[in-house]
């Protein structure tokens, strides 16, 4: 008799009391074996709810999923440069205000396509930050870091009094500029996946082990050939690209600009506390983080002195009791949970599957 | 013309060296940079303003009881949520202070609400005539606080045995630590001084400026240009970086226009980073290669 013609016999009672022995144990053994097609599998799952998002959200919940999906990639580029890097800049609102303006102005006065000037004001944005990387990359810790405020400041200022964008009244868009929600909407989640793709694959690159080297120890770094300049330079501008961008779609969505919101500090606060609290130097913290502070945001949004009290309080605790952000966190739980349900396996259940075993080698 | 925006500036440069002089302390000591520096200023501010509205005292009288409530509050800071950070580095510390500037400023606007708030004073909106130049009473006062700060931290620094601990705790805080000094009350006490003199700074601020709940990150900046321009860290520095700042926002502003002080101020501050990231009297910063 051969294996194949005995089959059909012997599998079918055992798939029939297999789930009714499937205990707690084999479950976990099963997570923790197939841990990278839940990853996937969830990955996909979340895209094809975000691509078919117009089919079931209202024009409302679109608005609101543009803003989280832009929180996302401002966060998500921050951490580029100030989780992966290091470099903690207080400067990044420069880049979301150059971009808003690049695009306002050029929607204004030329007649680019409305999609180029998105791309052009990543490019501003990429330059602003080339300089700004050659004038400070060279200044560590925390000297960068007021450096890079300074300079957003710096910048504030001047658009407060230079007449061509309005000054401190700002610019109002073309009603060309406006479109309908749901190609801001698809812009935004395109924008979101592109920034989500590069960092992820920037980051596991040798390019990605350069530039956490240089985090981690500079001279250590310098010792095997890694020269951090121009590692860091294209690190900020990259970084600076996609919050450029950002800035634009922004400057789309709300149709006028004016240089107090378009350059205020708290874009850069935002991005900092949405990655913190997601956890710093990980690929999926700034999404979480985002979601946190977006959903605090919109819960308290009658008392947002409430949120940002909230959101200051969660800062405080995230950094003195799980550093890692709420992403490590959950990470953490589960992997301990996995392990400690794999330790628990009890004495009788051994022998269970151990007979188990023997019928099976019995049958066959 | 010029004279007199040089002897304002000088004078409005003693302003800034006051609430400049707790964050240069605070990095000196603790290689920390304090990103709620303006709402401790702010803070005091606020403090100040609820004991003169309740007690008939004049606000820079009132510092006796804001002073020791200052003291608390930044020992306490240093103590429990500061001091077990510093082994993390110093982003760790950046992102900690920053969210402390977070929740104080959310605090003043659900306290005291959003209004600009002033201290009132006799001498608020009088002045002095020095060598033909009218300058305002409350920066004459800011300046000689400035130099009783600095030269009594430095005496404090350096002839005290508390100050001796104090730099060997900058020093080396593991050498420090092993000869017995406790470098973790140290560094509350540190703290709790720099708060106190920010609290000298902040009275200040709501004499002769308005202040409100947001107010603080803009001071935050004007001690930054300060204290990067005198050397972070250096108290020395602080002092002549101050009055240096005060100097050539006035006569600057002067020349190109009062609505571009701001700009001018901040451009400097780059500007001092990329030419001379030590400062004045810092020690050498390093740089990448």
């Amino acid at each position: 008799m051969t294996l194949s013609d005995r089959q059909p016999e012997s599998i079918p009672p055992e798939s029939m009391e297999q789930p009714a022995k499937r205990t707690w144990f084999e479950m976990m053994r099963a997570l923790k074996r197939s841990g990278r097609w839940i990853k996937w599998g969830a990955l996909v799952l979340l895209l094809l709810l975000a691509l078919l998002g117009p089919t079931y959200l209202s024009v409302f919940e679109l608005t609101l999923a543009f803003m989280l999906f832009n929180y996302m990639t401002l966060a998500q580029s921050w951490n580029l440069l100030g989780g992966y890097g290091g470099q903690f800049s207080l400067g990044h609102s420069l880049f979301v205000g150059a971009g808003s303006y690049t695009v306002a102005v050029l929607l204004l006065h030329t007649g680019m396509p409305l999609y180029l000037t998105l791309l052009v004001s990543g490019g501003v944005a990429s330059g602003l930050a080339a300089i700004a990387a050659l004038l400070l990359m060279r200044l560590r810790e925390v000297y960068f870091t007021i450096g890079s405020l300074g300079l957003s400041v710096a910048a504030l200022t001047w658009m407060i009094n230079w007449s061509y964008t309005g000054a401190s009244s700002g610019l109002s868009l073309p009603p060309t500029a406006a479109l309908d929600y749901t190609a801001l909407y698809y812009l935004s989640l395109a924008l979101l996946v592109l920034t989500m793709v590069c960092i992820v694959l920037l980051v596991r690159s040798p390019f990605g082990l350069r530039l956490m080297a240089i985090r981690d120890d500079e001279e250590a770094a310098a010792e095997l050939g890694v020269y951090s300049l121009p590692v860091k330079l294209t690190t900020f501008t990259i970084s600076a690209f996609f919050v450029g961008v950002a800035g634009g779609l922004i400057v789309l969505n709300n149709l006028s600009i004016e240089p107090n919101s378009a350059f205020s500090l708290n874009w850069v606060v935002t991005m900092i506390i949405m990655t913190v609290i997601g956890g710093i130097a990980t690929s999926t913290g700034p999404l979480i983080g985002a979601v946190v502070v977006f959903t605090l945001q919109q819960a308290l949004q009658g008392y947002q002195s409430w949120s940002t009290l909230l959101t200051g309080v969660l800062l405080i605790l995230i950094i003195r009791l799980a550093p890692g952000g709420i992403w490590n966190m959950l990470i953490n739980g589960f992997q301990r949970l996995i392990e400690i349900s794999l330790k628990l396996r009890p004495a009788n259940q051994q022998s269970t599957s151990q007979r188990e075993e023997d019928t099976v080698e019995n049958i066959v | 013309m010029f004279f007199y925006h040089l002897i304002d500036g000088f004078f409005l440069g003693g302003l800034y060296v006051t609430i400049a002089v707790g964050l240069t302390l605070v990095f000196g000591v603790m290689k920390m940079v304090n990103l709620a520096q303006g709402e401790f200023l702010i803070g005091a501010a606020y403090l100040a303003y609820t004991v003169t509205t309740h007690v008939n005292l004049d606000p820079l009288l009132s510092l006796i009881i804001v002073v020791p409530i200052m003291f608390v509050i930044g020992y306490a800071v240093q103590r429990v949520i500061l001091n077990p950070l510093i082994k993390r580095g110093q982003e760790t510390l950046l992102v900690a202070t920053f969210g402390l500037a977070l929740i104080a400023e959310t605090a003043f606007a659900l306290v005291f609400g959003n209004n600009t708030l002033a201290l009132n004073a006799p001498y608020t909106l009088t002045g002095i005539t020095i060598f033909g130049d009218t300058v305002r009473t409350i920066y004459v006062i800011a300046f000689v606080a400035a130099v009783l700060m600095v030269v009594g931290m430095y005496l404090i620094l350096t002839r005290l045995r508390f100050g001796k601990a104090v730099r060997a705790a900058a020093e080396d805080p593991a050498a420090a630590a092993s000869v017995g000094i406790d470098v973790p009350l140290v560094y509350g006490v540190i703290f709790g001084v720099a708060a106190v003199l920010s609290a000298v700074g902040g009275t200040l601020i709501g004499l002769s400026y308005g202040f409100g709940p947001t107010s603080g990150p803009e001071w935050l900046l004007r001690s930054f240009v300060v204290i990067v321009l005198g050397g972070m860290g250096s108290l020395w520095g602080a002092l002549l970086g101050g009055i240096l700042i005060g100097v050539i926002e006035e006569v600057t502003a002067s020349i190109v226009g009062a609505q571009f002080r701001d700009l001018i101020v901040f451009a400097f501050l780059v500007l001092i980073l990329i030419i001379r990231p030590q400062g004045l009297f810092g020690k050498k910063v390093s740089v990448a290669k």
